[in-house]
């Protein structure tokens, strides 16, 4: 606990100094608007109402978020990798992924809902496409530019293809490999917002989508800190993997 | 244990010749160290030996046979960039080993590797770390642990010591000389890239100097065992020291020549494209 306090202290002191802030602007002056900003404490209290729509849209968010952002994940890295070492098949894509990547993958959304067969697949769909396109575009980018002393060390050692791919590739070009990730992830959850505005009965999003259009701003308030909480614990369980992934790399 | 002959061999990266007509044989069991200013080819050359670099097949033969591609049977050392630095400095070794003894089980790669980083005065602790967290020394024994460990036959070093501190560089030369001599009659042949002509007289069965690129060899020196220095006769011997300034001489004059061609194409030709394209080729 006290290692806690002693590595977090600064983010606690920010988080302190906003949450004071704000108790002062509404509270204790009332400058801010009550009913687009309404007291924290008012919010807090609501939780134990609402926490079960709270726990169920999460759910069915992870859900989404999760599948499609892992079989992006497989499929950028896979199919950039793949890119990215053949200047043969890389010639030929290239024009067509720019063509596409182009696309905001939001436009896709009436096309996606009429192509699957469900709200479901529709939204996986979207997501998935979002990060995909940044994790090929910087997978493809980072197995170009791996240092070429690696890869003749590893010719002059005879390494089997395979052997070569999971042990010299693919970490050489995991810190940018990962960078992508971690771009790809931030833009998810912008896509998971935009997948759930339709056809959702449920959701992070959805409930905040739901609540403001009944004006009911304490319950929104209540969704924001809700849906913050569960992305700052997602990226800094991201941030731990990365770091065990690059844990050779001087900066960690 | 394998020989090598450059026959009239010619290498270029683009139109511009590197390597113009380089000739020489090399026995097999023989410690063939390489001078040259910076730039003339000596990386190049052992590029090409190691398989990096595509020669014309009847100009390079190894044991015999023109070379065709990197092999474990040729195992380099470069100055940095040895060790892959996600790895362990054991793994590094170990999966060298993996490849060269397919049948070993982890135990007797590990053992194998263990018993080389012995040989090379490090510390068995220094196994599991990582590269970033080992000095420049460790790292480069970690490299050269792992060639010998492969036991190939042709060991190709470029300029593997270059950036150490001379008491860990004299410790890693006497480390190698000691390896290769106890090889026997079944000695490594070893190409050895340095700047230093003092690194070239210390290990050198045979010295050879390269001219400016496009390059030949331009001074060759070969020891018997009788005349090959120590490092205690090294700065006392007098026909070691003159072979020393004589090779100083070689390699300084290069430079001198090259510097004042330079100068003259500086004066001479007109400031504009040509003059600049001029400079750029003659460095
Ligand atoms: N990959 C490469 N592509 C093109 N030119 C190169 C390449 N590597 C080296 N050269 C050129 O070849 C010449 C010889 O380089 P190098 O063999 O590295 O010299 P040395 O090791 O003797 O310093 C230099 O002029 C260098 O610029
Ligand atoms: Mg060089």
């Amino acid at each position: 606990m006290g290692n806690f306090l002693k590595s977090y202290w600064g983010v606690i002191a920010i988080g302190s100094f906003v949450l004071i802030g704000y108790i002062l602007l509404t509270d204790v002056f009332g400058v801010l608007s009550p009913f687009l900003f309404p007291s924290i404490f008012d919010v807090v209290i609501l939780f134990p109402k609402y926490s079960d729509q709270l726990f169920t849209g999460l759910k069915s968010s992870l859900l989404l978020l999760t599948t499609a952002y892992v079989l992006a994940a497989i499929c950028g890295i896979a199919l950039g990798t793949l890119i990215g070492l053949k200047s043969g098949i890389r010639k030929n894509v290239t024009p067509y992924i720019n063509a596409f990547s182009a696309i905001p993958v939001p436009l896709l959304t009436p096309y996606a809902i009429n192509l699957f067969p469900s709200f479901k697949a529709a939204s996986i769909f979207l997501i998935w496409l979002a990060a995909f396109w940044v994790i090929l575009g910087t997978t493809i980018g980072a197995v170009m530019s791996i240092d070429k002393r690696y890869l003749e060390t590893a010719s002059t050692l005879e390494l089997p293809k395979m052997e070569k791919l999971f042990r010299i590739i693919l970490p050489a070009a995991s810190p940018s490999i990962l960078v992508g990730c971690s771009i790809a992830l931030t833009l998810s959850f912008m896509m998971l917002a935009v997948a759930e505005m339709f056809g959702a009965t449920s959701g992070m999003a959805y409930f905040v989508q739901y609540y403001s259009d009944f004006a009911k701003f304490d319950v929104v308030m209540l969704g924001f800190l809700f849906t913050a909480s569960v992305l700052v614990l997602i990226m800094y369980i991201f941030d731990m993997i990365k770091h065990r992934i690059l844990h050779w790399t001087i900066n960690n | 244990m394998l020989d090598v002959s450059m026959n009239n061999l010619q290498f270029g990266y683009d139109k511009e010749l590197v390597l113009s007509g380089v000739d020489y044989k090399v026995k097999a069991g023989d410690f063939v160290c390489l001078l040259g200013q910076s730039g003339c080819g000596k990386s190049t050359l052992l590029r090409l030996i190691g398989g990096l670099e595509k020669s014309s097949p009847q100009e390079l033969l190894v044991g015999g046979r023109p070379v065709d591609g990197p092999s474990l049977d040729r195992a380099m050392v470069f100055q940095d960039y040895g060790l892959f630095p996600w790895m362990t400095a054991g793994d590094n070794i170990e999966i060298a080993l993996k490849q060269k003894y397919r049948d070993w089980d982890k135990h007797q790669r590990k053992a194998k590797a263990l018993e080389w980083v012995r040989n090379l005065g490090l510390d068995e602790d220094l196994y599991d770390k990582y590269p970033m967290n080992l000095s420049g020394g460790q790292r480069q024994r970690f490299a050269t642990a792992r060639a010998f460990a492969l036991d190939a036959p042709l060991l190709l070093m470029d300029e593997p010591f270059g950036a150490l501190d001379a008491v860990t560089k004299a410790l890693l030369q006497d480390t190698v000389l000691e390896l290769w001599e106890n090889g026997k009659e079944n000695r490594k042949t070893i190409f050895f890239v340095t700047h230093s002509v003092e690194e070239a007289l210390l290990l050198a069965t045979d010295i050879l100097v390269l001219g400016q690129a496009p390059s030949k060899i331009i001074y060759t020196h070969s020891f018997t065992e009788a005349t090959k220095p120590r490092r205690e006769t090294l700065f006392t011997d007098p026909a070691i020291l003159d072979l020393r300034n004589h090779l100083t001489k070689i390699i300084n004059d290069e430079i001198n020549e090259r510097a004042s061609r330079l100068k003259e194409e500086k004066a001479n030709g007109d400031p504009g494209k040509t003059s600049f394209f001029k400079r750029k080729k003659a460095v």
